[in-house]
């Protein structure tokens, strides 16, 4: 009976307040920083080229397989612009079949892939299923007009993930160093080493380029591409990345 | 012929097919169905007279709440069992009776002497009904109602001592 | 009194009334389906519909063609003929009814000498249409929702017709317009305040909305009777749902709020046509917004709860509230003593629920029915 009046009480407030209702596809709410949507590609501004190396790390740690890479030599090191030696060739994404793990960007080691934290992110409706294999432009898009501010990114993976003991400043520098140190000191002598920081690409070429066939069958397509490309650049991956590793490495420290 | 007689045609065709569809529908919520059309084509007939009020109390009682109280009990009930149970050995004897009054009516009928001429129909008040109703005919009134309050308690007693079992 | 509106042969007169009902009471019913839906959407924090034409008042009209070009289905197994003629056997008489309602003492069809009752037992029949789409649809849920259906209407019926009563006796007069005429000073919701909750609460379980949608409750019979209808046949029993929200509203405002007469007629006697039709708009939208809050607000109740609250509370009030205007008639009291003592007997009520939904709510066994355990 006064749970009626209650009742009452409640319908009489809601109605006082503002609709919580937004018209969407004019009006959008504004996401929250971290949230989640579809992984997209990083644009460095200041060489204008991808941050991506196409070292296909992320492709092998995708648990759907929806992404695959291939990498070439990049003309911009060539020219003395850009200290990156390879560069992303093709780079195709599996919207469809992503499911928005994350594990891609805490496993990228240049930073060169985010998810995506605007609407574009969400938005996924297409006519035909093709269409949501993005490719390289569409990837970077976002980053590259600047409707992708201000990315999301957990540089460091689980460190910053917010349940391990968050560090200082000083303290994050120090750990950063010795894994730095630890890195430089064992990267020549084992340049095949698992480590966490630097080289999870050096793990078995064989496999990785199964990985990249079975990725590339979905999206036929692209499939020649990078059945060509996928093969070449596997071959000579490993040396490539126990060069470019400590040279970047070195830059930074 | 005049607006009135075309009129009572229009209504007394639905009374009268409604009549039959009672007794001859096979199912027996079509013939429940069949039934409330020809109540309320009675009612028709009853405004045509003039009386308004009886016809109103016809579509009250018969068209709201009896007919609907039998539609009732037989959705309840086994609906497809009952032509069977209704089919017995006593069919003779059924239409033996059924005829019987059916000749009795039509002798009735036939032997009145109708007038031939009828006044202009006097519209009675519903004040005049209320005071008649309530003043000389009080007794057979509230006999009526004692009658329907004892079915009302006959049919709590045997619902609720269902209930208790 | 009344307007001629094209002819003054009755034939022509009363045919063009008719097409004026035909054609004004569906234009109502989606504008009222709009309007439902924008209200319940502000009293739930959203905005209801805003995309068919500006602010969504063209949603009604996308909807309306949307029902009536949709293929009208049968099942195979339906009794053919009740099933399709059920919709018209409860949309006829709520139109039938409407012929009986004035909206302004000008606006009507035909002003009836016994309006009133010819208003109950006409709706009446509607519950009939209900048992037909029940029991013709072949299907166990729309079965139970028909019975469900014909018990909870024909039980609020009389708890409903009681409080119109009350209304009738102090009037003594079943027009309604002469009801209206009695009101001129003060409307019977003060006289009558008891008898007010009766009929606004047994009005809105006639209407069978939340909180009673009990026969057509979505998660227990999903749809009740009209689960098997689709298109025209579904929109024609959605049709009759709002035109007899309508109804009951204008008779709400007629019998009980003073129609078109009070306030103004408290200052001068003759009211003007654009004053009568303000006053009664506004008074029939509070009904309807009253409707609307409440299906917004409240929960369906259980089907003992609702059978109980009729029949152990509305009813013996109903009839408490005849029985003080019985007496207030027969010894000639003065009117005025109406007001305390009906509102005595609505604090009563109230109280009286309060005191069984606490109880219940602390002690409610299943399968524990006796009499006045509501109360």
């Amino acid at each position: 009976m006064l749970g009626v009046l209650k009742a009452i009480q409640t319908t009489v407030k809601a109605a006082l307040r503002r609709p919580v209702t937004v018209q969407y596809p004019t009006e959008k709410k504004t996401l929250p920083h971290r949230s989640r949507g579809l992984p997209v590609l990083l644009w460095d501004f200041d060489i204008s080229e991808p941050f991506c190396t196409g070292c296909q790390v992320c492709a092998r740690y995708c648990p759907v397989d929806c992404m695959t890479v291939t990498m070439k030599d990049n003309p911009n090191f060539a020219a003395g612009k850009s200290k990156r030696k390879k560069i992303v060739d093709k780079f195709y994404i599996d919207y469809a079949r992503c499911m928005r793990c994350d594990i891609c960007v805490e496993v990228c080691n240049f930073d060169a892939i985010v998810m995506n934290n605007t609407w574009q992110g969400v938005e996924l409706s297409r006519y035909d299923r093709q269409d949501l294999v993005m490719d390289l432009p569409a990837l970077l898009r976002q980053s590259k007009t600047g409707e992708l501010e201000t990315p999301f990114r957990e540089p460091m993976g689980v460190a910053h993930s917010g349940w391990a003991p968050k560090m200082d400043e000083e303290e994050e520098r120090a750990a950063e160093a010795a894994s730095l140190e630890k890195h430089h000191g064992t990267s020549p002598d084992k340049p095949s080493a698992p480590t966490p920081t630097a080289d999870p690409t050096a793990e078995v070429p064989a496999g990785s380029q199964a990985r990249t066939e079975r990725a590339t069958a979905e999206a036929p397509e692209s499939h020649a591409q990078a059945g060509e490309g996928g093969t070449a650049p596997s071959a000579g991956q490993k040396p490539a990345e126990a060069g470019e590793g400590p040279e970047k490495e070195g830059g930074e420290g | 012929m005049t607006y009135e007689e075309v009129i009572f045609y229009v209504i007394a065709v639905p009374t009268v097919v409604g009549a039959i569809g009672v007794v001859t529908a096979r199912n027996v919520v079509h013939s429940a169905l069949f039934l409330i059309l020809s109540l309320l084509s009675v009612a028709g007939i009853f405004i045509l007279l003039s009386a308004e009020f009886l016809a109103i109390v016809q579509v009250l009682i018969y068209g709201g709440a009896v007919t609907i109280l039998v539609l009732f009990a037989m959705m309840l009930t086994r609906v497809r069992d009952l032509p069977a149970a209704l089919d017995g050995p006593q069919r003779p004897f059924a239409a033996l009776a059924a005829g019987a009054f059916m000749a009795v009516s039509i002798f009735s009928m036939v032997s009145t002497d109708w007038p031939g001429e009828t006044d202009k129909i006097n519209v009675i008040s519903i004040e005049q009904i209320g005071n008649d109703l309530f003043t000389t005919w009080a007794v057979p009134f509230e006999v009526a109602s004692l009658v329907l309050m004892v079915a009302l308690l006959g049919a709590i007693v045997l619902a609720r001592g269902e209930e208790g079992e | 009194m009344s307007l001629v509106l094209i002819s003054h042969n009755p034939w022509l007169e009363s045919l063009a009334r008719l097409a004026i009902i035909a054609l004004l009471v569906p234009v109502t019913v989606i504008i009222l389906t709009w309007v439902e839906r924008k209200v319940i959407g502000r009293l739930q924090m959203r905005l209801g519909p805003m995309r068919v034409g500006p602010y969504g008042t063209l949603q009604g009209v996308a909807d309306t063609i949307k029902l009536l070009t949709k293929e009208d289905v049968r099942p195979q197994t339906a009794d053919r003929w009740v099933f399709e003629l059920a919709p018209f056997v409860i949309v006829v008489p709520v139109f039938m009814a409407v012929v009986a309602i004035p909206f302004t003492a000008d606006l009507f069809i035909k002003n009836l000498t016994l309006g009133l009752f010819y208003f109950v037992a006409v709706s009446g029949l509607s519950i009939v249409g209900f048992v037909m789409a029940g029991w013709g649809s072949d299907n166990k849920y729309a079965l139970l929702g028909g019975v469900r259906a014909a018990a909870q209407l024909i039980s609020y019926e009389i708890p409903l017709v009681m409080a119109i009563l009350a209304v009738a006796m102090l009037s003594q007069s079943l027009n309604l317009a002469v009801i209206v005429g009695a009101q001129e000073d003060t409307p019977n919701i003060a006289y009558q305040s008891l008898a007010f909750i009766i009929f606004a609460i047994a009005g809105l379980a006639e209407l069978y909305r939340q909180p009673f949608d009990i026969p057509v409750a979505e998660s227990e019979v999903v749809g009740g009777p009209f689960v098997e209808y689709s298109g025209i046949r579904w929109s024609m029993f959605q049709l009759g749902e709002f035109v007899n929200l309508v109804l009951i509203s204008i008779l709400g405002s007629l019998i009980f709020l003073g129609g078109w007469q009070w306030p103004w007629s408290v200052f001068d006697a003759s009211v003007p046509v654009a004053a009568q039709v303000a006053m009664m708009a506004v008074k029939t939208g509070t009904f309807i917004f009253f409707f609307m809050w409440m299906r917004a607000s409240l929960p369906r109740l259980r089907i003992d709860q609702m059978m109980s609250f009729c029949w152990q509370l509305l009813l013996p009030f109903a009839f408490l509230q005849i029985i003080i205007n019985g007496l207030v008639l027969v010894y000639d009291w003065p009117n005025e003593i109406l007001i305390p003592l009906s509102g005595a007997a609505a604090a009563g009520a109230v109280y009286l629920t309060y005191r069984a939904a606490r109880a219940t709510g602390v002690r409610y066994q299943p399968g524990y029915q006796t009499v006045g355990s509501v109360l």
